[in-house]
């Protein structure tokens, strides 16, 4: 359906009582798809395709093959356990919901993967999505301004980045804390230093390391050996398409190149941190993948595409690494940025193998230098002109 | 000359404190806030250090040549942190390797020198004793304050008694590893910043730069 005839059917029902409830959904689909904002009115009527909402949105049409895969595969992840340890259902309402729809716990059945998964997913994002609305229209009043843009990628995101059977309180905590201290002290979208999402991600993995992030939430039936799946699953195409123990929406490295397909289509996010980010982390698996050099001998000997396909690197370095804020605007800033995203997250990972997701604190180090590469860039950039135009002035 | 007095003891409390406004003496206070034990006493510690300093400068101020007064300031303030030390090493030694090298450490804390400079180069030692009170009570206020919220927070204790029952002992509390981590103290730090100026608006920098809300231009 196209934007005008959306805007058709909404300006048709506008005005009536009846039809407000349509009509106020009419707007947000349009306001989603087609955001206007951004795009001036008034002389000199520059206009633009993609407003930042719109930019936003794109991050999180991207994320949708992710998404989808990561509801299978909890689904899936969880039938199997239930299958492995003999048990007819699930205790607990989800159980319930399952069972009295007549869906079941067949690991085979898509339908009934997909719906065991979105009873993980859509509580975790709501929960979510209302702590960080609270938190964006607190400060939206107090500031006196309208709500930042990127509010539903914001939830989206970081709920694709927890572990489907995590409790709830200290993923308010730390939702809370990227909203605050990862973004609105700096003064909201645009102004932050770091992705609010890496910063209440890293929040929560240096403050609850195994509560909401141990293995036994990857996989949320109490009693299953975690550790048995993971190294069960270990073969290449398993790694490759999600079907892994993991985090809701990072498991899928296919999902991740085909959002990384879509951002580069539609030209939101930046295909050079991309690239760059892979060439970091061919060269450092490379350089620093002896054995002497880490802590974790059984790391170093994973190959590059090993270390690709565990943890959300992939997903990671796609939708994190290329926040147009936290990330650089120069064009050999974006290179040197992402080199130093792959980088730091295999040398992370390889120092310290108690950090689960390295990835996250590397984009959180490279961000916060992401301003001093730009600048040196552009300072670079200025010497050369001058030397240039000096030259010729001498002649 | 009575509200002078005052005013040198109360102001560094809250409007004058010397971490949450002049930002000083931030090192000890991320890294030995760790219990409320340790807080208590480095903030004892600093409060007599800061104390005696004060007054044997504000004593010899005017007989100290302008050129030299800072090395001579940093020595009296060296010899009473060695004593100090000393009395923590001889009657407390265990306390006194929980705090290791930051008892020594009081001798670079800012705040010490910075009301010796500032304020007792220039009074007499009654009001100086006064002011170097405030500022030691202003320091532990802060001090335990953040060692209040990391220690309950951090182990669910308080003084190494167990206020939340943990989870792992069958209570509902998840200690936040976090808040026993020196960059936890940071955030608390700020956040008691931020409370205090928005509450007293008077104690905001000017900004630098004006952030221009993107709306006025966007909802033409």
């Amino acid at each position: 359906m196209s934007n005008a005839a959306i805007t058709k059917l909404r300006t048709r029902t506008a005005g009536d009582r009846r039809w407000r409830l349509i009509h106020a959904g009419l707007l947000m689909l349009e306001r989603f798809l087609y955001s206007d904002e951004g795009r001036n009115r008034a002389a000199p009527f520059v206009r633009q395709a993609v407003s930042v909402q719109g930019n936003f949105n794109n991050l999180l049409i991207a994320s949708l093959p992710c998404w989808l895969i990561g509801l299978w595969n909890i689904g899936y992840q969880s039938n199997r356990a239930l299958d492995s340890l003999e048990l007819e259902s699930l205790a607990g309402w989800r159980g319930n919901i399952l069972q009295g729809l007549g869906i079941g716990f067949q690991p085979d059945s898509l339908l009934a993967c997909l719906i065991h998964g979105l009873l993980y997913f859509a509580p975790l994002f709501v929960l979510v999505l209302l702590v960080s609305a609270f938190w964006e229209a607190l400060f939206a009043t107090m500031r006196r301004r309208s709500p930042d843009e990127g509010l539903l990628a914001f939830a989206w995101l970081f709920t694709l980045l927890l572990p489907a059977g995590t409790p709830l309180l200290p993923v308010m905590l730390g939702v809370s804390f990227g909203m605050i201290f990862g973004k609105h002290i700096y003064g909201g979208s645009g102004f932050y230093l770091v992705n609010p999402v890496v910063v209440g991600l890293v929040f929560l993995w240096l403050a609850y390391p195994s509560v909401v992030f141990g293995p036994d939430r990857m996989i949320p039936v109490s009693g299953v050996d975690v550790s048995a799946a993971l190294n069960s699953t270990q073969d290449w195409w398993a790694a490759f398409s999600g079907a892994r123990p993991g985090t809701v929406g990072t498991t899928s490295v296919l999902g991740c190149v085909v959002g990384a397909g879509y951002l580069l289509i539609t030209r939101s996010a930046s295909g050079r941190i991309m690239l760059g980010s892979l060439l970091g982390i061919l060269l450092a698996a490379q350089v620093f993948g002896a054995p002497a050099l880490s802590d974790a001998p059984e790391l170093t000997q994973l190959s590059v595409g090993q270390h690709l396909l565990s943890g959300g690197l992939t997903f990671g370095i796609v939708f994190l690494a290329t926040d147009p804020y936290a990330s650089c605007m120069t064009n050999p800033g974006r290179w040197i940025y992402g080199f130093s995203v792959g980088i730091l997250a295999i040398l992370i990972g390889l120092a310290n193998p108690g950090v689960g997701e390295p990835v996250l604190f590397a984009i959180f180090m490279a961000s916060l230098v992401a301003p001093l590469i730009d600048a040196s860039i552009v300072a670079m950039h200025k010497a050369r002109r001058r030397r240039r135009i000096d030259g010729v002035m001498d002649q | 000359m009575k509200t002078r007095l005052r005013r040198a003891l109360v102001t560094p409390l809250v409007d004058e404190n010397p971490v949450t406004l002049h930002i000083l003496g931030i090192c000890s206070a991320v890294a030995i806030t760790n219990s409320l034990y340790s807080a208590l006493v480095m903030s004892a510690a600093l409060t007599a250090v800061l104390c005696f300093s004060s007054v044997v400068i504000s004593v010899i101020r005017r007989h100290l040549p302008h050129s030299v007064r800072i090395i001579v300031q940093v020595t009296v303030i060296a010899s009473a942190v060695i004593v100090v030390d000393e009395m923590l090493q001889a009657f407390a030694p265990t306390t006194s390797q929980i705090l290791s090298v930051f008892v020594g450490l009081i001798i670079t804390n800012c705040i010490v020198l910075g009301r010796a400079e500032a304020f007792a180069a220039h009074n007499p030692p009654g009001v100086s004793l006064l002011d170097a009170l405030g500022n030691g009570l202003g320091f532990s206020l802060i001090l335990c304050t953040v060692a209040t919220i990391r220690e309950l927070f951090g182990s669910g204790g308080l003084l190494g008694r167990e206020i939340f029952t943990s989870a792992a002992a069958g209570g509902w509390f998840e200690p936040v590893g976090l808040f026993l981590l020196p960059p936890s103290a940071f955030f608390i730090i700020g956040g008691i910043v931020w409370l205090i100026r928005s509450y007293k608006p008077q104690q905001r920098e000017q900004a630098e730069f004006e952030i221009i809300a993107t709306d006025s231009v966007r909802n033409r």
